[in-house]
C-alpha cells in the first residue's frame, strides 16, 4: 500500500515539478523534502567531481557566450553593455566567498545552477528556432545543459546527505515564450553574460572548501 | 432558379416592392478586431434579417481611420450577396502601419445593388475603434519580428513611454531618423524603403529615447527574405523497398530560417529542419503522385511529381570490397573518400563517404646480403615497426621483432629456405596492414641472375638523372633505388615506386653533386616479389679527372717509346666516365712534326704533339716515329665528358741508339747472368698455364728476362699477390663468377707450375717473375694514397688493384675489363680489409671504419654470411645468395 501511495502521489508531483523546471516558468520551490527524494549516500568523490564540473563549466563558459554573441548578430556584440546588462534578469546573487561556510556555498551554487538550468532550456529552445543552422552553438548549449544537470545532481546529493539541507528556495528567469525575437536573444545574452561571471567566481570559491570536505 | 423563386415571390407580394420605397439597411453589430501577426484588421457586421431574407446583392462602403483625429486612411466598397444561412459579414484589411502604433477605427454604410431598389447609401455606422498600444512607462517599437520580402517598404513606429521623448530611430545601425520636432515626441512613424536581406537573419531597429523611464530604448528585428522557390531535381530511392526517401533541391537561399520555413511532401508529411528530404513507408502502393510544397511566411510554391516504385532496381552487395592503391609516394599526405554505384543498371552515385586522411605511407625495402636481410625504411615520428618472418613452405613458428621509431633499418638472419617477411608500421593507436615480401630460396633456379644484365650509362643534367627501362606487361610496377651519398658508408639509401605503365623517371635529389657517380637499380615488381632489371649509372654533371694516369715507360727503342698506365682506375671514383686518353709528346722542336699526331698548343705557346686513345680500356700507347738518341717529354691525360685537367708533369725519356738488335740482360737476384740465347717468354714454363696464351705481340720489358727457376725470397709477398687475386674476385659481387686462382708453385723439378682451383680460364694473372717490380708498384701505390690524402673523398679508390704486370693478351685485357665492371657494379656498402690467404674470411671483421690509407681494402659484403673458405662451393654459395638479392620494395598495406 505504501509503495502504491508513493507511485500515485509523489512521483506525479515530482514529475510536475520537473516539467515546470524545464519550461522555465517562474516557480518558488518550497516543497519540503522534494529536493531530497530519491537521494542516497554520496559517493566519496562527489565533492571533487562537483568541483571539477564547475571547473569544466568555467572553462567553457566564455566560449559559449562568445559563440552565442556571434550568432545573434551585430546589435548584441557591438552594444554588449547596453543590451546584455544582467540587471534585467533574475540571475541569483552569488555573494559567497572563500571565507563562507561550505554549506552556504553549496546552497548558493544550487540556486545559481538551478536558475541556469532553466534558462539554458529557454535559450536552447529559442536558438533551435532562430538559428537552426548554428550547430556549434547548439552543441555547446546542449553540453552545458548536461553538465549543469550533473552538477545539480551532485549538489543535491551533497546538500541532502552531507549538509542536511532539504529545501532551497530557487528562482527562475522569465519564460521567453511570447517574447519577440529581439527579447529572446537579449535575455539569452544577459543570462549567459552573467553566467560567465558567476561561474568564474564559483570556481574560485569552490576549490578550498571542497578540498576540505 | 429554385433558389430565386421564393425571392421573386417576396418581391412581388410585399408592399416594399410595390411602393419602391427607399429601404435602408444600416450595418449593425459592427465589431473590429486585430490579427497582429498579420497586421490585419478583422471587421464583422450584420444587416437586418429582411435583407438576408431577400438575399440581396449589396454594396458596403467601409472606411478605416487612424488616431483620435479619425483621419481616413482607407475606403473600400465591398460587394456581396447576402445569404439566408450566413448572416454575419466579414471584411479584413492589412495595415501598412503596425496596428499597435495607433488606434484604428472602422465605419460602414450600405446600399442595395438591385434595380428594384433605390440606390441610396444608408447612414454611417458608428466608428468602431481598436486601440493602439497604450502609453505607459515602457517604450515600444513595432512591428515585432516582421517578415517581409526583399525590396518591400516597411513602416515602423516608436511609442515612447510616459515622461520620455524619442531621440531617434535607428535601422540596421546605419540609418538614423529623427522626429519632426524635438518637443514632446512620444510617437514616431518611419518607413524604410526597399529593405534588403542581411547576412545574419534579423535586422535590428531601435528607438532611442530620453526621459524618466528605466529603459531608454526599444528594439525589434525585421526579417527580410524571399518567397520559397519551386522544389526541383526530385529524386527518390529506397534501400529496403520499405521506406521511400525523396530528396530535392530547394533552390536559392530565401534568407529565412527556423520553423517558419517548411516543406510539405506527400500526404503533408512535414519535413525536418532541413527541408530537402522526406520519407514514408512504401506499402502496397507503387505509383505516387507526389506534391512538394515549400512554404515560408512570404508564400509557398508547389511542384508535382509522379513516382513509380516499379522502376526501382535492386542493388545489393554482400561482399566487402577492398582495393589496394598503388603508385603512392612515401611521406605524402593523401585524402581518401569513396562512393559507389550499381555496375549494372547504373542510376546514380551514392554520396561520398567520410574522408579519411592518411598522413604518410611508409615504404620498407630489404637489401639482401647473403642470407642476412637488411630492411630499410624511412623514419617517421611516432611510428615503430613490427617485423615477422616465417618459412613459406615448412611449418615453423614465426619470429618477431619490434623496432623502435628511431631506427631506420634492421637486419635479420634467415636460412636458405624461402621466407615470408611481414612488416607493419605501428603508431600509438594501431598497426597498419602488414606489407609482405617473399625471399626466395637460395637454390631457386628461377631467380634473376644479375650478371646477365649489364651496367648502362645514363645521362644526367642539373635537373636530375634520367633513368629509362623497358616496361613490360610482366610487372605491375617498377622500383628504382639508389644512394644519395654513394661514397659514404651510410649511403642514404633511397627508392621510388612507379606504376606499371611507367618506363622512365627523372631522379633528382638535393644531395646529388657534380662529379659523383650515382648507381641506380631498376626492379620490376610482381606480387610480393621484385626482380632486378638492370643497373644504370650516371652523373648529374661529369667533371674532368682529378687523378692523372701514372704513365710509365715500359718499352723503348730508338724510334719508339711505349708508355703504359694500366693502374688507372675507371670506376665510380672518377668524377666522370673515362672516355679515353691523350698522350702528349713534347719535342725539342718548336713545332710538332711527329707523324700521326696533332698539334696541341699550350697557353704558354708551347706546341705539343697529341695522340688520342678513344678506348678507355686501352692503357698503353706506342709513340712512333721518334728520333734516336733524342730526349722527349711525355704526358698522359685521361678525359671524361667533363674534359681533362691541364698537364702538370712530364716523363722525360731519351730514345736509344739506332742499333739493329737490342739485347738486354738483367741481373735480378738470379745466379746466372744474361746469356746470348735470349729466353722466349712464350716458351717459358712459367707461362705455360692452361688457358693462358701470350700474345705474339707481347713485348718484353727490360727486366723481363724469365728464368726457368725462381726462388721466392719472400713467401708472404707471393701470398699478398695471390690474395690480391682473391680480393678482386671476392670484391665482385653481382656477377656469378666461377673464380679460379692461379697459384704459382715450384714443382719438384724446380719448374714453376700454374694450378687452378677451377677449370675455367683465369681471370687474372700473376707472374712472380715480375715481382721485382713490387717495390716500384708499392711506391706507385703509396703515391696514389698520398695523392688521395689531399682528397679524402677518393678513398674509395683504395680497392682498385694498383700493382700487377700487364700481359698484353687479349684475354687478359678482357678479364681486366670484367674485373673493372664487376667492381663498378659493386653495390655493397662497407669495405673491409683484404684477407691474408691463410686467413679465413670468416675471421674478417665487418669493418665499418673509414678506409685507412695504409691498408689495402676492397669492398665486400656488409654483414655477409661468413665465408670459411675460398672453395668454389663457398664462392658459389656466396654468389647465389648475392644474386638472389633482388631488392624488394614494399608499400605498407600491400598484402
Amino acid at each position: 500500500m505504501r509503495v502504491g501511495w508513493f507511485r500515485a502521489s509523489v512521483v506525479p508531483l515530482l514529475l510536475m515539478i520537473h516539467c515546470r523546471l524545464m519550461v522555465g516558468m517562474p516557480l518558488q520551490v518550497n516543497l519540503p523534502s522534494s529536493m531530497c527524494e530519491n537521494t542516497h549516500v554520496c559517493k566519496p568523490n562527489v565533492a571533487e567531481q562537483t568541483r571539477k564540473l564547475v571547473v569544466l563549466l568555467n572553462a567553457t563558459a566564455q566560449d559559449l557566450f562568445s559563440i552565442y554573441l556571434d550568432r545573434q548578430g551585430d546589435p548584441f556584440s557591438s552594444h554588449l553593455d547596453e543590451l546584455c546588462n544582467a540587471n534585467g534578469t533574475n540571475f541569483p546573487d552569488f555573494h559567497v566567498n572563500r571565507t563562507s561556510r561550505t554549506k552556504e556555498i553549496m546552497v548558493a551554487l544550487y540556486k545559481v545552477f538551478a536558475f541556469l538550468n532553466a534558462s539554458l532550456g529557454n535559450i536552447t529552445r529559442d536558438q533551435e528556432e532562430l538559428n537552426p543552422t548554428a550547430k556549434e552553438l547548439l552543441e555547446r548549449l546542449h553540453n552545458t545543459t548536461k553538465t549543469t544537470r550533473g552538477l545539480i545532481s551532485n549538489l543535491t546529493c551533497l546538500l541532502c546527505t552531507d549538509y542536511k539541507v532539504s529545501q532551497v528556495d530557487v528562482t527562475y528567469g522569465k519564460s521567453s515564450k511570447g517574447m519577440n525575437v529581439f527579447k529572446k536573444k537579449q535575455q539569452g545574452c544577459q543570462v549567459l553574460r552573467r553566467y560567465v561571471q558567476v561561474v568564474s567566481q564559483a570556481a574560485q570559491v569552490l576549490l578550498p572548501h571542497l578540498s576540505q570536505a | 432558379l429554385k433558389h430565386l423563386s421564393p425571392i421573386q415571390t417576396l418581391i412581388f407580394t410585399t408592399p416594399l416592392c410595390d411602393r419602391q420605397k427607399v429601404q435602408e439597411f444600416l450595418p449593425t453589430f459592427l465589431k473590429v478586431s486585430r490579427n497582429l501577426p498579420l497586421q490585419r484588421l478583422l471587421v464583422e457586421w450584420d444587416v437586418s434579417d429582411l435583407a438576408h431574407q431577400f438575399e440581396l446583392e449589396m454594396v458596403f462602403d467601409i472606411q478605416v481611420s487612424r488616431s483620435e483625429e479619425m483621419n481616413v486612411v482607407w475606403t473600400e466598397y465591398y460587394n456581396t450577396t447576402l445569404s439566408k444561412l450566413n448572416k454575419t459579414l466579414h471584411w479584413s484589411w492589412d495595415s501598412e502601419l503596425p496596428l499597435e502604433c495607433m488606434s484604428h477605427s472602422v465605419r460602414i454604410r450600405s446600399m442595395v445593388n438591385d434595380e428594384r431598389f433605390s440606390k441610396l447609401w444608408s447612414r454611417w455606422s458608428q466608428w468602431e475603434t481598436v486601440l493602439g498600444k497604450q502609453n505607459d512607462y515602457t517604450p515600444y517599437i513595432f512591428p515585432e519580428d516582421k517578415v517581409v520580402e526583399e525590396g518591400s517598404n516597411v513602416t515602423f513606429c516608436c511609442i515612447g513611454g510616459k515622461d520620455s521623448r524619442i531621440l531617434n530611430f535607428l535601422f540596421n545601425y546605419t540609418d538614423y531618423c529623427y522626429p519632426d520636432s524635438n518637443t514632446s515626441q512620444r510617437n514616431m512613424v518611419i518607413t524604410m524603403n526597399k529593405v534588403l536581406h542581411a547576412e545574419m537573419p534579423g535586422i535590428p531597429a531601435f528607438c532611442n529615447l530620453s526621459g524618466k523611464g528605466n529603459k531608454n530604448y526599444s528594439a525589434t528585428l525585421l526579417f527580410v527574405g524571399k518567397p520559397p522557390h519551386e522544389p526541383k531535381d526530385l529524386s527518390c530511392d529506397t534501400r529496403d523497398m520499405t521506406t521511400l526517401t525523396c530528396t530535392w533541391n530547394p533552390g536559392e537561399d530565401t534568407y529565412l530560417y527556423g520553423s517558419s520555413q517548411k516543406t510539405l511532401c506527400y500526404q503533408e508529411t512535414e519535413t525536418d529542419l532541413e527541408p530537402i528530404r522526406c520519407s514514408w513507408a512504401i506499402g502496397q502502393q507503387m505509383i505516387y503522385n507526389l506534391t512538394l510544397t515549400a512554404q515560408n511566411p512570404l508564400g509557398e510554391r508547389s511542384a508535382n511529381f509522379v513516382l513509380d516504385v516499379h522502376n526501382s532496381s535492386v542493388v545489393q552487395s554482400n561482399s566487402y570490397p577492398h582495393l589496394t592503391l598503388g603508385g603512392l609516394q612515401p611521406f605524402t599526405n593523401y585524402a581518401f573518400r569513396m562512393r559507389c554505384g550499381a555496375a549494372s543498371h547504373f542510376w546514380k552515385w551514392s554520396e561520398w563517404s567520410k574522408t579519411i586522411r592518411q598522413l604518410c605511407f611508409i615504404e620498407v625495402t630489404p637489401v639482401l646480403g647473403g642470407r642476412n636481410v637488411t630492411l630499410f625504411w624511412k623514419v617517421s615520428l611516432g611510428i615503430s615497426f613490427e617485423i615477422t618472418w616465417e618459412k613459406l613452405k615448412k611449418t615453423s613458428e614465426p619470429e618477431h621483432i619490434s623496432i623502435s621509431a628511431l631506427q631506420n633499418s634492421t637486419t635479420i638472419s634467415i636460412d636458405n629456405h624461402s621466407y615470408k617477411i611481414s612488416v607493419a608500421a605501428r603508431n600509438n593507436i594501431a598497426s597498419s596492414l602488414p606489407s609482405v615480401i617473399i625471399i626466395s630460396r637460395v637454390t631457386d633456379n628461377e631467380k634473376v641472375d644479375h650478371t646477365d644484365l649489364e651496367e648502362e650509362r645514363v645521362n644526367g643534367t642539373v635537373d636530375g638523372i634520367y633513368i629509362p627501362w623497358k616496361a613490360t606487361n610482366a610487372f605491375n610496377g617498377y622500383i628504382v633505388d639508389w644512394c644519395n651519398f654513394p661514397r659514404s658508408q651510410h649511403c642514404d639509401f633511397q627508392w621510388k615506386r612507379f606504376d606499371f605503365n611507367t618506363s622512365s623517371c627523372l631522379i633528382n635529389s638535393a644531395a646529388f653533386m657534380p662529379g659523383v657517380r650515382y648507381s641506380f637499380r631498376v626492379y620490376g615488381s610482381l606480387a610480393n616479389e621484385d626482380f632486378f632489371l638492370g643497373k644504370k649509372v650516371g652523373y648529374t654533371k661529369e667533371l674532368a679527372p682529378r687523378l692523372n694516369p701514372q704513365g710509365e715507360i715500359t718499352e723503348m727503342t730508338s724510334h719508339t717509346v711505349t708508355i703504359t698506365w694500366d693502374s688507372y682506375p675507371m670506376n665510380e671514383s672518377q668524377p666522370g666516365f673515362i672516355r679515353g686518353y691523350h698522350v702528349y709528346v713534347k719535342t725539342m722542336e718548336e713545332e710538332c712534326s711527329l707523324k700521326g699526331s696533332t698539334k696541341h698548343a699550350l697557353s704558354d705557346g708551347t706546341v705539343l704533339c697529341k695522340y688520342t686513345i678513344e678506348n678507355p680500356e686501352e692503357k698503353r700507347y706506342v709513340v712512333k716515329h721518334l728520333m734516336p738518341e733524342t730526349t722527349y717529354a711525355l704526358a698522359v691525360k685521361a678525359y671524361t665528358g667533363g674534359g681533362e685537367t691541364p698537364i702538370d708533369g712530364y716523363i722525360r725519356v731519351d730514345t736509344l741508339h739506332d742499333f739493329p738488335y737490342l739485347f738486354v740482360c738483367v741481373f735480378s737476384r738470379m745466379k746466372d747472368c744474361c746469356c746470348p740465347e735470349i729466353p722466349n717468354p712464350n716458351k717459358s714454363k712459367a707461362l705455360s698455364c692452361n688457358g693462358l696464351k701470350l700474345n705474339s705481340e707481347a713485348v718484353m720489358k727490360l727486366s723481363d728476362c724469365i728464368p726457368d727457376t725462381i726462388v721466392l725470397e719472400n713467401t708472404s709477398e707471393a701470398n699478398t699477390l695471390q690474395l690480391w687475386s682473391h680480393g678482386t674476385i671476392l670484391g665482385s659481387e653481382s656477377k656469378v663468377i666461377n673464380p679460379s686462382w692461379v697459384y704459382f708453385v715450384q714443382n719438384e723439378e724446380g719448374d714453376l707450375m700454374c694450378t687452378q682451383s677451377a677449370p675455367e680460364a683465369c681471370t687474372s694473372f700473376e707472374n712472380l717473375a715480375y715481382s721485382s717490380q713490387t717495390a716500384l708498384g708499392s711506391s706507385l701505390y703509396q703515391n696514389l694514397w698520398m695523392s688521395e690524402k689531399s682528397e679524402p673523398q677518393l678513398s674509395i679508390l683504395s680497392y682498385q688493384p694498383q700493382h700487377y704486370i700487364e700481359i698484353p693478351s687479349k684475354d687478359t685485357v678482357t678479364s681486366l675489363r670484367e674485373i673493372t665492371e664487376r667492381e663498378d657494379s659493386l653495390r655493397y656498402i662497407s669495405q673491409m680489409e683484404v684477407p691474408h690467404s691463410e686467413v679465413k674470411l670468416s675471421n674478417l671483421p665487418h669493418s665499418t671504419e673509414p678506409l685507412e690509407h695504409s691498408s689495402y681494402k676492397i669492398q665486400t659484403v656488409l654483414g655477409s654470411e661468413l665465408v670459411t673458405s675460398t672453395s668454389d662451393e663457398d664462392i658459389h654459395s656466396q654468389d647465389s645468395s648475392t644474386s638472389s638479392s633482388s631488392t624488394v620494395l614494399l608499400l605498407l598495406g600491400r598484402h
